[in-house]
């Protein structure tokens, strides 16, 4: 019968991410931040900050108008020599805030049209494992900045 | 894209084995470093000659009479170097007069892209009083073996431009009469920075 079989294919297609939805309620993103490029430089740092709302997931991948590619990227200190890794993914846990900031996780820029100057902003999206895709507005710092503009505490940082 | 397994590893590997092999000096140094020889290790620091923004010699004689707080990084170094030259920048603000006896100088190690220009435009942006100085691959090379820097490329893509450098995260305080001080570390902040430089500059 037609139908049947029809039922029969369906069901597993719907099942896999039915069930990988029930999981995750979705991925906020907030406190999208940049540096303003130095000199002539051709490569910024993004950082973000990520709250996986219901199951565990999974940054996988970036992209911007402003830039020609953007990668997943770590800093970090080797015995005195500072190193950088791309990474395929970054672990969002469950009900957890995750940080990129300067001198550890970051989004790097290359390729970039423009240069990022200070005041600027640009929209960055943002992909995962399971959640759909979020958009955000990246908000442009000074060179070398330590913290988003605008004068924003640090999410989790406990500032009072 | 779709390369074999064992081209594209061998593709990868090979720059970075041809790097470690000129640079197993800076190697050594860095392996020095790492277990925590610098006070007791004599020789950081020695003669050089590169180039400014302006494009103009700058020579380790040049820059005798004042200390110097000398960095390596590079200007494609999208989050760490500019992290650390902020902190330098707001070392010397700290420092007030004081910053007038010391020179910061920030030497790339990827003259290939940092030219005098694209150095000089880097630096300033942090400070106007931060000196950028590039070179030919060997005077680089030189410069890096004698402060026993460590630098290597690290492929991020299939394009020429596209990688980025790995590179030592010490700062190096020296005498006015070019001697080894003291290391500083390039994740200190801008106070623990200055603390670190007017102990010193306070003792000598």
């Amino acid at each position: 019968m037609p139908t049947r079989r029809a039922v029969f294919l369906t069901v597993p297609l719907l099942a896999l991410p039915a069930a990988a939805l029930a999981q995750t309620a979705g991925v906020t993103a907030d406190h999208a931040w940049a540096r303003a490029t130095a000199g002539m430089g051709r490569t910024a740092a993004v950082y973000v900050t990520l709250h996986a709302e219901g199951g565990a997931d999974r940054l996988i991948g970036a992209t911007t108008p402003r830039a020609g590619m953007a990668m997943l990227h770590e800093s970090f200190d080797d015995h005195g020599i500072s190193r950088m890794r791309m990474l395929d993914a970054v672990d969002l846990p469950p009900g957890q805030t995750v940080t990129f900031r300067p001198g550890g996780l970051h989004i790097m820029l290359t390729h970039l049209g423009q240069p990022l100057v200070k005041g600027d902003s640009f929209p960055l999206t943002l992909r995962f494992a399971h959640a759909k895709p979020v958009t955000v507005t990246v908000k442009v710092a000074a060179p070398g900045a330590e913290t988003p503009p605008g004068g924003d505490a640090m999410p989790g940082m406990n500032m009072q | 894209m779709v390369l074999p397994m064992n081209s594209r590893v061998r593709a990868a590997l090979l720059p970075v084995a041809a790097f470690m092999l000129v640079l197993g000096i800076g190697a050594g140094g860095w392996l020095l470093l790492s277990h925590n020889a610098v006070p007791q290790l004599g020789g950081i620091g020695g003669p050089f000659t590169l180039t400014d923004g302006a494009g103009q010699t700058v020579t380790d004689r040049t820059l005798r009479g004042r200390y110097l707080l000398v960095y390596f990084g590079y200007t494609f170094c999208p989050d760490v170097c500019p992290t650390t030259l902020t902190a330098v920048a707001g070392a010397l603000d700290k420092l007030g007069k004081q910053a007038d006896r010391l020179q910061p100088v920030f030497i790339t190690v990827d003259p290939a892209r940092d030219t005098p220009k694209v150095i000089g435009a880097y630096t300033a942006a942090f400070s106007s009083r931060i000196l950028g100085l590039t070179g030919t691959d060997d005077q680089i090379a030189a410069v890096a073996r004698e402060y026993r820097v460590y630098y290597a490329k690290r492929r991020t893509g299939e394009g020429p431009g596209d990688y980025t450098m790995d590179h030592s995260s010490i700062l190096y305080l020296m005498a006015p009469d070019g001697h080894f001080i003291a290391p500083i570390a390039a994740n200190e902040t801008a106070a623990q920075m200055a603390a670190d430089i007017a102990r010193h500059l306070n003792a000598g």
